[in-house]
């Protein structure tokens, strides 16, 4: 049976019809999208009028999140932004650590099982002044209890007193720079870096793998797309264990399960050639809300940890050059083979060292494997120069740039990292389009919030969270930026032939909306109202969620 | 310089890093050790399962995370968490004697061996540093790795050399030259992994110490051509920081030490130091027949033709 949704406008994304009032969906899939009159052409239909007060545009497509965002839900959200949860409660951001003492107390009364960890997320004392946390500011909330709280980063974890002897960390003769030590010997209670966090995390609540998502997990960052107009998003590292990917293909075949799950295989831990014939044979398995077949590769570290990559002349407080988390020749033998193979790889730089060495690799690699439609992508790319701009365009490379970034941390970045004029250029989206490269914009939730209309809005404005405009030319127009979280993303997944824009085969896939995007003042973009989503025909509201 | 407060030493399981940029030859060497590990119980760790670096004669039995070698040995991978898999070999019910940590080729050591005290029950027992001889010159100027490779050969410990035998004389003249820019420490050519295990596990390091009294070389365990090894013994009190000093000298040549000392302090101490890391460790009695209570013995490992021992007093 055919449905023909009325709207108050619908924006499709397809240039040769760009606007138009009713979609008519047959089969999860769009039949056409036209005027009424056009539509009916097609035979029988019901008319569908619910959305004739609402905006309908493509499914928004969310190319770098990790699902592990609807597992932190279930814990203390202890952030200094505002920040919505899966059931549509917006929590306050805190904005002291006092703030943030007191909501672990709220959360800590409410756990009756003593021996139960206390857990939190999203904390960033950057923000507070550099006030930092030790365990007694966290054995106020309990001492009984094991707490531990992630900070914003994903690199730093706060624990207790209890939390660290549960650890076997509570001792002296402790030597790591991940463990801050007091006085007295002991462990602070600030631990920083995976191998130090890892290990503690499990007493505080934390899984073993933190990349891998449960069922639960799956279904809350669900609800947290829907309320974002989401319909696709990337899981961009994961180890897909045979377990991740049985569980993830029952949830997603689920048939109130509203999003495409995009999963991309971490490269690490296996051969490239494991990894290639891994991806291949998952690929096989892949459904329509579960399109497995890619990889993704970690180059370098981050910039604010001073981990990434960087060229001359580095870093502007003169630390180390950073970390490369893997070898040039395994990254040349992952691109040979998924070039070989027809498999896209994604491949995480912060630092412009790691892009270098990625596009150098690349051009190496395509000499012996040529291949026209690869769109091999950079993920973050923070630093991309104009001169690398340049051979990416040349070389067929797709970039999905970390717009978010510039809001949460480009203040940090102009003072503290790499200084003034190269935190203009950070996540250069103006360059990026006027080189002709594919272009996606992302969130990295849940290291800042998945809302690709947050994201649009930072790409469009490239404001600081003090209100700065860092880096005007980078700026890019609403419509570029609605581009980018629709069809950009897609393109760089190889899936825009079936999503990303409402046209006629592809998925019914929409984003409805209580306002118009391209019509409010700008500053408006990033809170426009989502009512909800289509997906594959299926309709889900926000207020259901 | 470390004094560990842990008093039974007995406990502590000892714990090498193996470092080095991919092709070096740590899979060769890992396999050499193992072949020749003479019963002594070894916990290979590697970085992942994906290019086993084990030779499959090795293999007694696979279970999911450890493999069982012959000779009570076994291999393990720690993924992205080597502190909870080293955490895990020490629950193991046959407790390995020795750990050998194999980490990747881009890895730094000291992140790693960082790590080590993260854990109760182990002890650093330093870092075996491996260089690619025939690629090394190229690597050190590559414009991506240069500055990972030298801050590899940096934090070594120990270093050896491997596929020199091809290299011309002046090119190995170069080699040498370059990796003295980066380090004092020497590179001790080696052939297919064949090295005197005692300079890569102190567990391996005699502990027969009741031979000579003055300073008289004897023949190592484990014959080399490249190392010598000699007992020293020295009858009045020594002062730690001034041996210390004198043992981690570059002119000393010594790449391992391990035994016992009469302090000026008062007490006596279990001394073990590879390279530039030395730690001293409270006993409260000698294990040594033969020795009186303000003697002090120890072995010393070293490159042949380089090894002196200063004089201690
Ligand atoms: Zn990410």
């Amino acid at each position: 049976m055919t449905t023909i949704y009325a709207a108050k406008k619908i924006y499709t994304h397809n240039p040769s019809r760009p606007i138009a009032t009713h979609v008519a969906v047959k089969e999860g899939r769009v039949l056409g999208v036209g005027s009424l009159e056009e539509l009916k052409a097609w035979g029988d239909y019901l008319l569908d009028e619910q959305f004739v007060e609402k905006i309908i545009m493509p499914g928004m497509i969310e190319g770098h999140s990790h699902t592990m965002e609807g597992m932190l839900w279930r814990h203390a959200y202890v952030g200094f932004f505002d920040r919505m949860a899966p059931d549509g409660k917006v929590w306050t951001g805190l904005p002291s650590k006092q703030a943030v003492i007191e909501r672990l107390c709220e959360f800590e009364k409410n756990i009756k099982d003593p021996q139960v960890p206390l857990t939190g997320w999203s904390l960033d004392p950057i923000y507070f002044d550099g006030t930092r946390f030790n365990r007694e500011d966290l054995d106020a909330v309990s001492a009984s209890r094991p707490i531990g709280v992630l900070h914003a980063s994903g690199h730093i974890m706060n624990v207790n007193t209890k939390a660290l002897e549960l650890a076997g960390l509570l001792r002296t003769g402790i030597e790591h720079e991940g463990v801050p030590l007091g006085n007295d010997g002991l462990p602070t209670g600030e631990l920083k870096g995976p191998d130090v966090m890892t290990p503690a995390g499990l007493h505080v609540g934390f899984n073993e793998d933190m990349l891998a998502c449960d069922e639960q997990g799956l279904w809350d960052f669900a609800r947290l797309a829907v309320r974002t107009g989401v319909t696709t998003a990337t899981d961009l590292a994961t180890r897909l264990s045979d377990e991740v990917v049985d569980t993830a293909l029952r949830v997603t075949a689920d048939e109130h399960y509203p999003l495409r799950v995009v999963p991309l295989r971490f490269h690490h831990g296996v051969t490239p050639k494991e990894l290639v014939d891994q991806v291949l044979s998952l690929k096989a398995r892949s459904t329509d809300n579960f399109p497995m077949g890619r990889i993704k590769v970690v180059a370098d570290g981050s910039i604010q940890g001073f981990s990434a990559r960087l060229n001359w002349p580095g870093y502007i407080n003169g630390a180390t050059n950073g970390l490369w988390y893997i070898a040039p020749e395994q990254l040349r033998e992952i691109y040979d083979l998924s070039l070989a193979y027809g498999i896209g790889v994604h491949t995480h730089t912060n630092g412009d060292e790691a892009t270098d060495l990625v596009l150098d690799t690349l051009e190496a690699a395509l000499r012996d494997n040529p291949s026209f439609d690869h769109r091999f992508t950079i993920q973050h790319g923070q630093l991309i120069s104009q001169a690398q701009f340049r051979r990416m365009s040349s070389l067929g490379m797709s970039v999905n740039l970390f717009a978010n970034h510039h809001y949460y941390w480009g203040e940090e970045h102009y003072m503290q990292t790499v200084g003034a004029e190269r935190a203009l250029r950070m996540n250069a989206c103006r360059s990026a389009l006027n080189h002709q490269i594919p272009m996606a914009i992302h969130s990295d939730a849940p290291i800042t919030p998945l809302a690709p209309l947050f994201t649009a809005w930072a790409a469009v404005t490239r404001e600081t969270r003090t209100g700065r405009v860092q880096g005007e030319y980078e700026r890019i127009t609403v419509a570029e930026a609605m581009h980018a979280v629709t069809l950009g993303a897609a393109y760089t997944l190889h899936l825009d032939h079936l999503v990303g824009s409402i046209e006629v085969g592809k998925f019914a896939d929409f984003a409805v909306l209580e306002d118009d995007p391209y019509e409010v003042p700008i500053d408006e973009l990033r809170s426009v109202r989502v009512w909800g989503t289509v997906q594959g025909g299926r309709i889900f509201s926000s207020a259901d969620m | 310089m470390n004094f560990t407060s842990q008093k039974n030493d007995s406990v502590l399981t000892p714990v090498t890093l193996l470092s080095g940029y991919l092709g070096s030859g740590k899979t060769t060497l890992v396999n050499y050790v193992l072949n020749n590990a003479d019963g002594l119980r070894i916990a290979v760790m590697v970085n992942d399962f994906g290019d086993l670096p084990i030779d499959t004669s090795l293999i007694v039995a696979k279970d999911d995370d450890i493999i069982q070698l012959s000779g009570g040995c076994v291999c393990c991978s720690y993924g992205n968490d080597l502190v909870r898999a080293l955490a895990r070999l020490q629950d193991l019910p046959n407790k390995p004697e020795h750990v050998l940590i194999e980490c990747s080729g881009v890895a730094l050591p000291t992140p790693v061996k960082m790590s080590l005290s993260l854990i109760q029950g182990l002890a650093y027992d330093g870092t075996v540093g491996l260089i690619d001889g025939s690629q090394i010159l190229k690597q050190l100027s590559d414009r991506y790795i240069g500055d990972t490779v030298a801050r590899q050969i940096k934090q070594a410990d120990v270093l050896f050399l491997s596929k020199i035998d091809k290299l011309t004389d002046d090119v190995k003249q170069s080699v040498y030259e370059k990796i003295g820019t980066i380090t004092s420490k020497h590179a001790v050519g080696i052939e297919y992994g064949s090295v005197p295990l005692d300079t890569v596990l102190s567990s391996y390091v005699a502990d027969d110490l009741s031979v000579d009294k003055d300073m008289k070389f004897q023949n190592s365990k484990f014959t080399h051509a490249n190392f010598e090894s000699m007992v020293v013994r020295h009858e009045n009190a020594v002062n730690l920081t001034i041996l210390h000093s004198k043992l981690t000298s570059h002119s000393a040549g010594i790449v391992r030490a391990k035994g016992y000392l009469y302090a000026d302090d008062g007490r006596q101490y279990l001394m073990q130091l590879v390279g530039d890391h030395c730690e001293f460790t409270p006993v409260n009695k000698i294990p040594i027949s033969g020795l009186s209570e303000n003697e002090s013995a120890f072995v010393v490992i070293g490159i042949k033709g380089k090894l002196l021992m200063p004089s201690l007093s």
